[in-house]
């Protein structure tokens, strides 16, 4: 019931925050819009993994979080754009930014904590999670949380959006490339040790990898040449329905009798279970290795009475 | 690699062609008022701008000549 009032109210605030817009707003894409209820189909979605899944739910909570608040923020930027003060805007913008890549960083550090500390509770993962982040994210913004209107003090003129904004997003990029780097050690270590994680979980981590990815590559465009890119919303839409693919995937697969039995085999690290489940990993054996050099079914060939399933 | 490698890579590579083309298309003023203006301040009163982030789906505020006292 909870997952469906909460679903309601999001498409509520989405859809208001898009009519507010088109009286007041004019200059926004219609992509950006696209985005937003994309965003609001995800929180359903992520609603209705978390409904099912046990093991891997604290992974769905922190994305529903992250689709949230972004929500949450672009309503808010619209409301303080009609009856806030129109001065205060640059702080709200900044707080913004800073914010979403905190969620950002988090979300993925705390998927890869609980890829590679399988023993500690979420409690614990949690803490780990934050002990790793927040130095990182403090040191990066450390001048506008200690003084909010730091863009005025670069010297910048503030006619020049492009230099005005040039220090938020070198730093911006610092959190984000640290994001890149905990993908890279996601998938490092899958790759290296291989053992078991929740089905499409990796493909959920390849939406992030891209997302991060183009983040860098606007970031990186805008502090090196001045170009500025204007398709950053094309390709977040793209990251989002590819998002939303897999959480699809992942809802059938766990809804489903036969998921089910295999989630609790591959959590239960039993030596004779294929340990190589995903979207992602499937795509790369399928195209670039011989399946049946290394098997390709789920439970790997062991001499016959060997096997002894753990339920 | 396989040949079934190289198709899907092949694949992978038509898409991302295609949807950077149909973006290009879409958003042709402002691909062309990014790349001639330099500074956003040249653009048009009114039209569109670029969130310049994937991930705020909103473009930045004009800034105010002065910060705010408060």
């Amino acid at each position: 019931m909870f997952k469906y009032l909460l679903t309601a109210l999001v498409t509520l605030l989405v859809g208001a925050t898009i009519y507010l817009n088109s009286l007041v707003y004019p200059e926004l894409q219609p992509i950006t819009h696209i985005n937003l209820v994309l965003y609001a189909g995800l929180i359903f979605l992520s609603l209705q993994v978390i409904s099912k899944d046990s093991h891997y739910r604290s992974i769905f909570i922190n994305l529903t979080l992250f689709f949230l608040i972004n929500i949450v923020q672009s309503t808010a930027f619209t409301l303080n754009r009609i009856f806030g003060d129109v001065d205060s805007s640059v702080q709200y913008y900044v707080r913004w930014v800073m914010f979403m890549n905190l969620t950002v960083l988090f979300t993925v550090v705390f998927v890869v904590c609980k890829y590679r500390l399988v023993q500690k509770k979420t409690l614990s993962l949690y803490m780990i999670t934050a002990g790793i982040v927040l130095p990182i994210w403090l040191l990066s913004y450390l001048p506008f949380l200690t003084n909010i209107n730091y863009l005025y003090t670069t010297g910048n003129p503030t006619g020049d959006y492009y230099q005005f904004y040039k220090p938020l997003f070198s730093r911006s990029m610092l959190i984000d490339l640290a994001a890149l780097v905990a993908i890279g050690v996601f998938f490092y270590a899958k790759l290296r040790h291989d053992h078991a994680f929740g089905y499409y979980l990796d493909t959920l981590m390849f939406g992030f990898l891209l997302l991060v990815s183009f983040e860098i590559l606007h970031q990186f465009s805008h502090i090196t040449n001045r170009l500025l890119f204007n398709l950053g919303q094309y390709a977040t839409c793209m990251v989002l329905i590819f998002m939303g693919f897999s959480l699809v995937l992942r809802y059938r697969f766990i809804s489903g009798h036969a998921g089910a039995f295999y989630e609790s085999q591959i959590l239960s690290d039993s030596p004779f279970v294929d340990h190589r489940p995903g979207l992602f990993d499937r795509f790369i054996r399928w195209n670039f290795f011989n399946t049946k050099a290394i098997k390709k079914g789920i439970f790997l060939e062991v001499p016959k009475g060997e096997y002894r399933p753990k339920i | 690699m396989k040949k079934k490698g190289l198709i899907a890579l092949m694949l992978v590579a038509v898409y991302v062609l295609s949807f950077g083309g149909y973006a290009l298309t879409v958003e042709t003023s402002a691909v062309k008022d990014t790349l001639e203006v330099v500074s956003l301040q040249g653009a048009d009163p009114g039209s569109p701008v670029s969130p310049l982030t994937t991930i705020i789906p909103y473009p930045p505020p004009p800034p105010p000549p002065q910060p705010p006292s408060k």
